[in-house]
Parts: C-alpha cells; sequence; structure tokens
C-alpha cells in the first residue's frame, strides 16, 4: 500500500516534469546550500585547524597593549589620546633572558621576529621600476626566530647557507632574501649567495648594505591558509642586532615577542605564567601599558566562531529559501489536488479511505521534498567540494549534514503536505465525483 | 424468468432531503422501496432530475438516506461510518461510471488493481485477479496500456473489470454506454448480459434510455423521487449475441 504510493508519486512527479523540478527548486537551493557550506566549513574547520596547530601549536605571542584593552583588537576600549609608547614600555633584552632562565623549563627559546625598516634597491636591469625600484622588508630576528621561521614557518631554505650564532650574537650584516628577490637583483638565486646586497633604508634615507647568505622561497600551506598567513617575498632576514647596533643603539627593544613553549599540552597555562609574570615584575609599575598573551588555541577559536558565525548566516539564508520552497510544494499540492478532484472521487467510490487518500498526498509531498533534498545533495555536495579543492583543502561530506537533509525534508513533507493531504482526505466523494 | 431467493439489496421507506431544516429545503425521494434479489438486472430508468443520481448514489453507499433503511448484503448502511462505508464500496459494490474514471496514468492492470489494493490484497494475488479480469472481458493484450491510449469502449471493459475486483455483491453501472457510441455501447451492454447469464452478477443499471433498461429482466421508472412503474423486461436474447465471455 505504502510502496504503491510511493510509486504512484514517482508516476505524478515524472508526469509533470517541469512543474515538478521547478516547485522542487526552492528546496533543491535550500539543501545543497547547507551541504555546501557545511561541506566547506567542515573542510576549512579541520584543515584550518590543522595547519595552524602544526604551525603553532606551541607558538605564545606577547603583545604590548593598554591597560583597558581586553586584547589587541579591541578598538572600542583604545585610548586614542594616550601617551605614546616610550622606550621603557616595551620588551627589552633584559627581560628577554630573564624569561629564558626563569622559565628555562617550560619554554625551548624567545622568537624575536618584526618588520624594522625597508630597503630600496634597483633590479639587475639597472632600470629603477616607476622612478622607485623595488624594496625589502627588512624582518630583525632573533636566531629562535628565524630557526622558527625556516623550520615549521611558511619559508623554505633554498640556496647558501645559513645566518650562524655568531652572525645573530655579533649582528653581523648578513640577509637571507627570497628566490624572487634574488632573481629581480642577481638574476637568479644562484648567482646572489655572497654578494653585496644595496639599497638605501626608508627609514633613515640613508645607504645601507648586507652580504646574502641564503635564499628561501614561500612554502604553501594550503591556498586558504597561504592567504591568511601572507608571506610577502620581499621579506628578508636579517639578524635583529644587526639593525640595532647600526641603527638604534644597543638595546633590542620590541613591541611583541613569541614564546616557544616546550610541550603543546600546557601551553595555555604557560601563557598565562609568563603573562601574570612580566605583568607583575616589569608593568606592576606602568600606568599605561601592559603586556597580552595569545596562543592558538584562542586563534582557533576566534576562526572557530567567524566559521560557525558564517554557517550560521548561510545557514539562515537556506532556511529561508526552504520556507518558500515548502510553501511552493504546498501550493502545487493544492493544485495537484484540485486537478485531481475527479481522481479523488474515483479512489472513495472504489474503496479508498479517507486516511488512504491522506497517506497518499503525504506519501506524494514527501517524496516531492525528498527528491529535491536529493538533488540538493548531490548538488551541495559537487559545489562544497569544489570550492573546497579550489582553496586548497580536501572536502569532506558530513553524513551528519546529509542525514540532518533528508530528515528534515522529510518532515518538511509532512508539515507542507499536511495541509492540501487533509483537504483531499475530506472530500465528500458524490462532489468529487462530479467535479468537471 | 429464473428464480431468486436472496435478497442483495434491500431498501425501505428511503427519504433524501438537502439543506434539511432550512428554508430552502428539497426533498429528492419520496420513500423508495426496493428489493434486488442476488443475480438479479435490473435497470432504474428516469429523465434528469427525477432523483436517479441521488438513488444511485444511496444505494452504492456513497451517500446516506435522510430516513428509511438501507441493508446492502445484510449489513445497515444508515448505521455506517465513513470509513466503514468506504470499506462497504470497496467491497460489495462495482462502480461502472459514465466517464470510465480510470486513474490516468496508471495502466489498466494497475486501475483494476486498485480496489484490491484498497482491500490490502498482496501485490501478487491481485495482480494474478486483475489478468484474469482483464482476459475476461477481453482486454488481455492491452493491460499495460494507459488510459489515454484506450478507446472509450476499451476503457470501458477495463473499468467493468475494475468494477468485478472485489467480487462484489452488485455492479452498479451508471449510464455505462452514456459516452460510448451505438455500436460501441452494444458491445459493453453485451458484456453486461454476458457476465449476468454465466456469471450470475447482480447488476443494476441506471439509464435514462428506455431501449437499454428494457433489454434488463425489471425495469423501475423513477419519475419526481418515486417509482412510478415497475415491468418485466424482455427483448434481449443473448444467443444472437456472442461476445466471448467464458
Amino acid at each position: 500500500m505504502i510502496l504503491d504510493s510511493i510509486l504512484l508519486a514517482f508516476s505524478e512527479l515524472k508526469a509533470n516534469k517541469m512543474r515538478s523540478f521547478l516547485t522542487m527548486l526552492g528546496i533543491v537551493i535550500g539543501i545543497s546550500a547547507v551541504i555546501a557550506i557545511m561541506t566547506v566549513g567542515d573542510a576549512l574547520k579541520s584543515s584550518t585547524m590543522d595547519t595552524l596547530g602544526g604551525l603553532g601549536a606551541t607558538k605564545i605571542y606577547y603583545y604590548v597593549i593598554q591597560k583597558d584593552q581586553r586584547d589587541p583588537y579591541d578598538d572600542n576600549n583604545y585610548q586614542k589620546d594616550t601617551r605614546p609608547m616610550r622606550s621603557a614600555d616595551l620588551f627589552n633584552d633584559e627581560m628577554f633572558e630573564d624569561l629564558e632562565e626563569h622559565f628555562s623549563d617550560r619554554i625551548k627559546g624567545i622568537s624575536i621576529m618584526g618588520a624594522q625598516s625597508s630597503l630600496s634597491y634597483s633590479t639587475s636591469d639597472g632600470e629603477l621600476e616607476n622612478g622607485a625600484g623595488k624594496s625589502v622588508i627588512l624582518y630583525g630576528c632573533n636566531q629562535c626566530g628565524y630557526e622558527e621561521s625556516l623550520r615549521e614557518g611558511t619559508m623554505e631554505f633554498t640556496y647558501g647557507r645559513h645566518i650562524t650564532r655568531q652572525e645573530f650574537e655579533s649582528g653581523a650584516k648578513v640577509i637571507m632574501i627570497s628566490e624572487d628577490t634574488a632573481t629581480a637583483y642577481y638574476g637568479s638565486p644562484e648567482r646572489a649567495i655572497g654578494k653585496l646586497f644595496e639599497g638605501i633604508d626608508t627609514l633613515t634615507k640613508r645607504y645601507d648594505n648586507y652580504t646574502v647568505v641564503g635564499t628561501y622561497k614561500k612554502k604553501s600551506n594550503g591556498a586558504l591558509m597561504d592567504m591568511m598567513m601572507y608571506v610577502p617575498t620581499q621579506i628578508a632576514l636579517i639578524p635583529l642586532r644587526s639593525l640595532h647596533t647600526f641603527q638604534m643603539g644597543d638595546s633590542m627593544e620590541t613591541e611583541e615577542f613569541t614564546a616557544i613553549a616546550k610541550n603543546a599540552e600546557d601551553v595555555e597555562e604557560v601563557s598565562k605564567e609568563i603573562e601574570d609574570y612580566l605583568n607583575r615584575v616589569y608593568y606592576g609599575n606602568n600606568d599605561t601599558y601592559k603586556v597580552y598573551s595569545e596562543t592558538m588555541t584562542s586563534a582557533l577559536d576566534q576562526i572557530g566562531s567567524l566559521t560557525n558565525m558564517i554557517t550560521l548566516a548561510i545557514s539562515a539564508i537556506a532556511a529561508i529559501s526552504l520556507l518558500v520552497g515548502g510553501i511552493g510544494v504546498m501550493n502545487i499540492m493544492v493544485v495537484s489536488i484540485t486537478e485531481r478532484t475527479r481522481e479523488i472521487g474515483t479512489r472513495k467510490a472504489l474503496g479508498a479511505t479517507n486516511n488512504d487518500i491522506r497517506m497518499q498526498f503525504l506519501i506524494e509531498a514527501v517524496v516531492l521534498c525528498l527528491v529535491g533534498s536529493a538533488i540538493g545533495i548531490i548538488l551541495g555536495l559537487l559545489g562544497g567540494m569544489g570550492i573546497s579543492s579550489i582553496i586548497g583543502f580536501a572536502g569532506h561530506a558530513s553524513v551528519k549534514a546529509i542525514a540532518g537533509s533528508v530528515l528534515f525534508s522529510m518532515a518538511f513533507g509532512i508539515f507542507f503536505g499536511y495541509y492540501p493531504a487533509n483537504k483531499a482526505a475530506k472530500m465528500n466523494p458524490i462532489d468529487a465525483l462530479r467535479y468537471e | 424468468m429464473k428464480d431468486y431467493n436472496e435478497t442483495v439489496i434491500d431498501l425501505k421507506g428511503i427519504y433524501k432531503r438537502f439543506y434539511e431544516g432550512e428554508p430552502n429545503e428539497l426533498e429528492i425521494l419520496h420513500g423508495i422501496d426496493l428489493q434486488v434479489k442476488k443475480g438479479e438486472f435490473i435497470s432504474i430508468v428516469g429523465a434528469s432530475g427525477s432523483g436517479k443520481s441521488t438513488l444511485m448514489n444511496i444505494i452504492g453507499a456513497l451517500d446516506r438516506p435522510s430516513e428509511g433503511s438501507y441493508y446492502l448484503g445484510g449489513t445497515d448502511i444508515c448505521e455506517a461510518d465513513d470509513s466503514e462505508l468506504s470499506h462497504i464500496r470497496n467491497k460489495e459494490i462495482g462502480f461502472v461510471f459514465q466517464t470510465y474514471n480510470l486513474i490516468p496514468r496508471n495502466t489498466a492492470l494497475k486501475n483494476v488493481e486498485l480496489p484490491m489494493m484498497y482491500a490490502r490484497q498482496s501485490a501478487g494475488s491481485r495482480r494474478k485477479k486483475a489478468k484474469e479480469l482483464l482476459e475476461l472481458v477481453g482486454m488481455g493484450d492491452r493491460m499495460s496500456h494507459t488510459p489515454d491510449r484506450l478507446s472509450g469502449g476499451q476503457k470501458q471493459r477495463v473499468a467493468i473489470a475494475r468494477a468485478l475486483a472485489n467480487d462484489p455483491s452488485i455492479i452498479l453501472a451508471d449510464e455505462p454506454t452514456g459516452a460510448l457510441d451505438s455500436k460501441t455501447g452494444r458491445l459493453i451492454m453485451d458484456l453486461f448480459h454476458e457476465l449476468h447469464e454465466k456469471k450470475g452478477i447482480t447488476i443494476v443499471l441506471i439509464t435514462h434510455s428506455p431501449e437499454l433498461a428494457n433489454e434488463t429482466e425489471r425495469v423501475l421508472t423513477l419519475m419526481d423521487g418515486n417509482i412510478i412503474s415497475e415491468a418485466r423486461g424482455s427483448t434481449y436474447d443473448l444467443r444472437q449475441h456472442t461476445f466471448g465471455v467464458q
């Protein structure tokens, strides 16, 4: 009986292909949007978590922020008219040595790396493009920061040699440039090794030079990760001391640094311990500034909540589409039942009970919704996987989302099919038989 | 004339009123008494407006009388609720309509299976029965045709096979030849006669045509909601018409 109703529903669907398709469209769009967004969202989330986690599970970032701010991105509590940072507000060598000693059993080292200045240079063909030439951004780093970025970061060492410990300590004027920069300056990465890199410091407007010891190239972590952790090839790594020694005096000062924890498990704990220590010992008397720490875990939480928000927004749109689709299904069922009034009368004359008729049209509505959702699932998966692969991740079909869609569309069919089905069931057989 | 004993339809003092209790109350049937015996072939004739359709609806358990008693095969129709009426229509009555009323997009076979489906018979047994019935009415070679690929006469034969599906107490035929040309209509009437003579099926024919009515064993004439005459029909001789019912 139910099987017969299902077969009948399919034959009705087939008989009115165009109409059925148009009716299902709302459901198709709604379900495919949900499935696509779930697929992409899942792919994004898991891959981002994997990559970010792998890249920086042990990293703890420290910033100097204003006392009223909750985090560096908190613009609401940012005071514009407060006094600017002075040398005393910044992190310095003394603190780093203290931290490395005090937390020697918890952290591997302290990584300092930051853009300090840039150097404009002329390209190999001698012409300055647009009269301005090209430039590299000088990233002064300590040895720990250098190793971190080349070992598990976004850069991959290619030619020449590494910058040595002695060079970091003495602040030697050596530089590691990208293959792109080397090609632009010298013609090829190999030819750059050992050569002098000359240019004008854009901050001091003075001539400056470094000896090229090696080159790197960008390491890809997937399109989206590359986008999020954008590494411009203009970056050039130099020993931090070479900047400070020659340009800003002897002390190494910075408003941010990264501590590398020994174990990924207690990163959060270490992060807070160091933050508290710094705030107590060094910032206790500071009237304006304090230390803020952040780990990948908190960054991951933010990304997670961002993707959740996007998912929610698109799901809301999909829900509206589904609602419209559901009303479409109801409408077409009402039309279909009116068209088939005589058929309903005949069925009743032949012995169909009200329940038989109600069941038949309910099943028809459910089949309509299910077929729509099946098409939606297929389109959604194709779309989702397509988008995922474009942004560089493997999208996985979410079994939960598919099962949910199927159940949801069944419920939808019953909900929107009930009124028309009931209308059909309650028809008076005599009137229905005479209906023209 | 054969001798019939068992009463299948027993109508006593049937009144049917519409808009009961309202100013525009309308009484269509004014106390109809009618008994049909098992195996009889009777006809009810009357002009339009005579109450034919209303009487047919009551006989067919599509409607309940306002007053009076109606027993169909021993079941009290007046006391049955909607779902019991459905059940009675399904088991006891085989409808044949003027407009065939086959389900579009369903094959002839599926159409004949329909009453058995509502009787919750298994797919196998109803398929077997439907095939037998289609063979019986001479539609064995068109079982998988949908109604839009059948002629009027063929559709009506499928409809007759469908009416026989659950071995009903009576076949209720409402102007079965009304939409057919006279030659095809003749063939359909022959089929009814054969089913009656050879299979002993009880048939109530409702028609406005006195000639067709006269072929049946008993002719009841309805006028303005009363049976005004009852006569014996006689002009049909089966031997002149061979249709092929085995």
